[in-house]
């Protein structure tokens, strides 16, 4: 047995016993794990790597933790709230259209910080009582969110185990925008209408409208809107008009943003929004120092090579079947870590097809990996939401998984057909 | 722009210090600690 396969089996099961039977948290537990690594490859406890790794995700911590002050600031300002009741009172009487649209609400903090946990916990708390309210059963609501959510965390213009798999093999996080919406979009809206659709239809709408609160948009109009209104526009002007408008870098655009929204909505305490909104952050903060970390033991003690050279040794069909099978499997352990882990050397062993589709459609499987139980972020969460067992949500969740697992299979099989959508 | 991209940097690293200290888990304290590192060496241009 070769060293490398020693040390892998002894990180990966170092990393399970302290988070599954110690019940510590996943970033320790990949502490551990990298440090059980570098003490068994020789390396002693090598601080310099261990803190080297963390420098992989440094922008990505900036990125996420300004995403979500402004989706604090959004929610603190009412500016949430009031897009779901317009959504709802403009579109009660098409239970298609509103499904869709609600969707794309749970999505939405998911596609600005990359977290499934954050679409969870603030826009999905806020549309599963409309749901339910529609008609669709707990479980069935729980599932939609857990799914929209992880489609928003795999959408653009953050996707984390995309940034992972790209920063990996050094290719810039630049054109996945149409790959990822024709992965995450599609496969959204079928979630939604195939999960909500038949019992929606059943309910009277005019009785969800009045349970609704339309006094802060009746207040504050449409310059509720404006924090949403700016990010918009300062994302697309740095990119369409490179020439014109500097690129502010995405953590200064959400800042800006943050402070239009101050002034827009709802008043709040500013300070206390702060510190709430990092609070929600660490933990997944922490989670990236610890694959970063994991990653860099890896790559110190010659297991990264290792795994990159089996998963090109693999005939084609054993490498696809090893993609939709492990990719969204090491989802138990951490979807991150499983971009880290695993993307990358899959993306390797695919170079004869378009590498940025690629690289996109394996951030999107990985992403899938967020309902694996026992750690199921998305999942969990979503449950907890509707009062429901995991185990039930996960029940409804599971057609619409495969469904996105075939699709993105299918664009795999496909990548350099679907170059035209990267732009 | 160097000094934009420091001043967003010490926003993190103090609103994670407040949380830090404010917290009791340990493990959250030992998350954040985790994560001030590389702020801090990125903040003294260290690294």
């Amino acid at each position: 047995m070769e060293i490398e396969f020693i040390i892998f089996i002894s990180m990966i099961g170092i990393f399970l016993l302290f988070n599954i039977l110690l019940k510590l948290p996943v970033s320790l537990s990949m502490v551990a794990g990298a440090i059980v690594g570098a003490l068994i490859g020789g390396e002693g406890i090598p601080l310099r790597h261990l803190f080297e790794g963390t420098f992989v995700y440094i922008d990505t911590i900036l990125i996420i933790s300004t995403a979500m002050i402004f989706m604090m600031v959004i929610q603190e300002s009412g500016l949430l709230e009031a897009l779901t009741s317009s959504i709802v009172r403009k579109f009660y009487k098409s239970p298609i259209v509103m499904l869709i649209l609600l969707m794309f609400i749970i999505m939405f903090p998911g596609m600005i910080t990359g977290s499934s946990t954050v679409a969870v916990l603030s826009a999905g708390a806020i549309v599963a009582p409309i749901l339910i309210m529609m008609g669709i059963p707990n479980p069935k609501t729980g599932a939609i969110i857990a799914i929209g959510a992880i489609m928003g965390m795999a959408a653009p213009p953050v996707n984390i185990p995309a940034m992972l798999i790209a920063g990996g093999v050094d290719m810039p996080y630049i054109g996945f925008e149409g790959p990822l919406l024709f992965l995450t979009v599609p496969c959204a809206i079928f979630t939604v209408l195939f999960l909500g659709l038949k019992d929606s239809k059943k309910v009277d709408f005019e009785n969800i409208k009045g349970k609704l609160n339309y006094e802060t948009y009746n207040e504050y109009g449409l310059k509720l809107y404006l924090p949403l209104i700016v990010l918009v526009v300062l994302m697309i002007i740095t990119r369409a008009m490179p020439t014109v408008v500097p690129n502010l870098g995405m953590p200064l655009i959400f800042l800006i943003s943050s402070a239009v929204g101050i002034f827009t909505g709802k008043k709040f305490n500013l300070k206390n929004t702060l510190v709430e909104s990092m609070k929600t952050t660490i933990p997944v903060l922490g989670k990236l120092m610890g694959v970063g970390m994991f990653i860099q033991i890896m790559t110190l003690t010659g297991v990264r090579g290792f795994i990159v050279n089996n998963a090109l040794n693999l005939n084609l069909a054993m490498l696809y079947i090893a993609i939709i099978v492990i990719l969204p499997a090491f989802g138990a352990v951490s979807s991150y870590g499983g971009a880290s882990v695993l993307g990358v050397p899959f993306l390797l062993a695919l170079l004869s097809g378009n590498q940025i589709v690629t690289a996109a459609t394996l951030s999107f499987i990985a992403s899938l990996g967020d309902l694996m139980p026992p750690t199921a972020l998305a999942g969990n969460y979503s449950a907890q939401i509707v009062n429901e067992k995991y185990s039930e949500v996960l029940k409804f969740a599971a057609i619409p998984f495969f469904v996105c697992l075939g699709f993105a299979l299918l664009c795999l099989l496909t990548s350099n057909k679907l170059g035209f959508l990267i732009f | 722009m160097l000094y934009i991209y420091l001043g967003i940097v010490l926003l993190i690293v103090i609103l994670i210090l407040k949380n830090m200290f404010e917290e009791k888990d340990i493990f959250f304290q030992i998350d954040a600690a985790l994560v001030l590192i590389p702020l801090i060496l990125r903040l003294l241009l260290i690294k």
